[in-house]
């Protein structure tokens, strides 16, 4: 048995749509250990919610499809589960917290019902029972009123407030995995930081593991332990966060990192990347950074690079870092 | 003929107020307060940043400025033209001076128009030019704006999110305005093309000497692209100094905790942690006092008794806080 809580294998999701085939995930592989933070990178396209809802089998399909890979948890491969199986572990042992608090609650319903509807399931507790975890759990992530709070329906609450009840619905079954798909990107600063400290809070009282996908970096470095770095649907660096942050090792990390603007920073040009993300139906040959690397190499253009160790904690995608 | 010193834009009490449909005739109407007594002057030239979370009004102020809504209180003064109550005629002819790019660049660009289309839009408006001479125009605008003149012809769905934000940018250039609206233009992008559009709005206001109001809530982006920074906070302006002053020496307690809110790449400071509580008063019913004193750290007595008003406590540096001096101390 090892000691990863989570373990993903070569994980592809494939889109087969009337352009072609979309490869959204193609041959994701990562582990995550218990009570470990792992922050998941990248901007639009580069596949990390595809990720996550692999992980929870919620591609929609067709046209979506997941074509290789495992998901192990626990010693169990999700990917292998029926369908009756994977409901009885969504919620359970894995929870996901969304984007968007204002539609991942369901409208018609009062936030303690959706909070109780968990506890019933997974853990068979009657009414009475769930009733009273749902207002302790609220109280947990910081809802003032929880008494009041617990009869109310997602419209009476704010942005932030929403986004607290889907944490105390995602933490009440006490999951090994927490699984956080942009769960600050709709939120003001303000309220950001206070779902950011909550989130490293519950952590470090339920010793939960968590998968941080956003595409803020600096999100990622106030609670990830660590990093890994996705473009157009595949690894390009991962590694401790402190070390990828202050030592990246691939030019799109460290591109990514120069072009964010920084406080007290008095350069008058930042730093660009030039053209766009790469259509994932029509991905260009060799390395699928080259057309917008600074440091391309002839090689890069034509062989696809593979994933270089750099250390037992430190693994890149780019042909300056072959051994050979 | 006014002269190079007075301010481009200067906005004096401004308020705007939009009524809430009550539920019962005879009710006692109610507004949401999304703009309050905001007074501050553009200079020629300057970028001024406005910051401020979702529902501060920092949106409603940016369209108060250029008349894209008539206001409930104050005066606005473009270019020493008092245009408050100008009608859509009137404003007309002034809207050649002042020009707007929007945050969404899916929804602001009129999918059934091609790109020379769209560019071509404000010559139609202002009736300006031959056939060939926008034709060329847009070839210009296009270049200056990093997208090939090849694509003139293609929709605005052909191309990426921030290819359509320079079309965007490019609309708003074409009758070489003085004065540019910025309201979040690089809020929807991913950081490797927020960094292109924000140097190119840079390029532009060197090459031409724009002037710019640049609304955002990402306090970093504010930061690099302002020369002066205005805070809002539930239609109030709570601080605003030029932009180092304000991010090194920030005295209202919001400003404060505004930026260290925000999660920085650095890894010798503390974990972040919540600066404030609660959610943000409903602007229907604003809070009496200070509109910041149901969250403020340092609340006191007078602060639930007492609007603070904006006052100058430095040089160019202006506050909306009653304790202002001890804060700073």
């Amino acid at each position: 048995m090892s000691e990863n809580l989570l373990d993903v294998a070569n994980l592809a999701t494939y889109f087969y749509t009337d352009e072609g085939i979309i490869y959204a995930l193609d041959g994701l592989s990562f582990s995550v250990k218990k009570g470990e933070t792992l922050g998941i990178v990248g901007e639009s396209g580069s596949g990390k919610s595809v990720t996550a809802l692999s992980m929870m089998r919620l591609v929609q399909s067709p046209p979506g499809k997941i074509v290789s890979g495992s998901v192990i948890v626990g010693g169990e491969d999700i990917l292998k589960k029926s369908k009756k199986e994977i409901k009885a572990i969504r919620g359970d042992k894995i929870a996901m917290i969304f984007q968007e608090p204002m539609t991942a609650l369901n409208p018609v319903f009062t936030v303690g019902s959706q909070i109780m509807e968990s506890l019933r399931i997974h853990l068979k507790m009657d009414k009475k029972q769930a009733r009273k975890k749902a207002i302790d759990m609220l109280s947990k992530v910081g809802i003032p009123l929880p008494e009041k709070r617990v009869d109310e329906y997602p419209h009476q609450l704010s942005g932030g407030m929403r986004q607290r009840v889907m944490i105390a619905i995602a933490l009440c079954c006490n999951p090994e995995l927490l699984i956080c798909d942009e769960p600050t990107t709709a939120l003001d600063v303000t309220i950001q930081a206070q779902i950011l400290e909550l989130i490293n809070d519950l952590k470090k009282e339920f010793n939960t593991s968590v998968l941080m996908i956003t595409h803020d970096l600096g999100v990622i470095a106030q609670v990830s332990d660590n990093v890994l770095v996705m473009y157009a649907g595949k690894e390009m660096e991962y590694g401790g966060v402190r070390e990828v942050f202050q030592h990246p090792l691939h030019p799109y990390t460290g591109a990514l990192i120069k072009s964010i603007p920084t406080i007290g920073n008095d350069r008058d040009v930042l730093h660009v990347i030039d053209g766009i993300v790469p259509s994932l139906s029509k991905r260009p040959d060799g390395c699928l950074f080259h057309p917008r690397c600074e440091k391309c190499m002839d090689i890069c253009r034509t062989q696809r690079p593979g994933l270089y160790h750099i250390n037992d904690k430190r693994r890149v995608r780019c042909w300056l870092y072959c051994a050979e | 003929m006014t002269n190079d010193s007075a301010p481009l834009l200067s906005l004096r009490n401004v308020r705007k107020w939009f009524p809430v449909a009550s539920s019962k005739i005879g009710e006692r109407k109610t507004y949401v307060h999304a703009v309050n007594d905001v007074s501050l002057d553009i200079k020629r030239g300057e970028t001024l940043g406005i910051v401020g979370e979702s529902g501060c009004g920092k949106t409603t102020l940016g369209r108060a400025m250029i008349r894209l809504q008539k206001l409930t209180g104050g005066r606005v003064i473009f270019d020493g033209e008092d245009i408050t109550n100008y009608n859509e005629k009137q404003l007309r002819p002034l809207r050649k001076h002042m020009q707007v790019i929007f945050q969404d660049p899916y929804s602001s660009l009129d999918p059934r128009m091609t790109v020379s289309d769209i560019i071509a839009e404000p010559f139609v408006f202002q009736n300006m030019y031959t056939k060939t001479e926008r034709a060329e125009r847009v070839r210009e605008l296009m270049s200056l704006c990093g997208l090939d003149p090849i694509y003139a012809r293609r929709y605005a769905h052909e191309f990426s999110g921030g290819q359509r934000q320079r079309i965007g940018i490019a609309r708003a250039l074409a009758l070489t305005p003085q004065f540019i609206l910025c309201d979040e233009p690089v809020s929807a992008l991913d950081v490797s093309i927020q960094s292109q559009i924000l140097n190119l709005l840079i390029s532009l206001q060197k090459k031409s000497g724009l002037t710019y109001a640049f609304i955002s809530h990402n306090l970093s982006v504010v930061y690099h692209i302002s020369d002066r920074i205005a805070v809002m906070y539930l239609g109030y302006v709570v601080e605003l100094a030029p932009r180092k002053e304000l991010y090194f020496h920030a005295v209202h307690p919001y400003t404060k905790a505004l930026l260290k809110s925000i999660p920085k790449i650095s890894f010798d400071s503390e974990p972040i942690k919540a600066q404030l509580r609660g959610d943000l008063p409903n602007p229907v019913n604003l809070p009496g006092g200070c509109v910041f004193c149901t969250r403020c750290p340092n609340s006191k007595g007078r602060c639930q008794m007492e609007l603070p008003l904006l006052r100058e406590i430095a040089p160019g540096h202006q506050v909306a806080c009653h304790y202002a001096e001890e804060t700073t101390a």
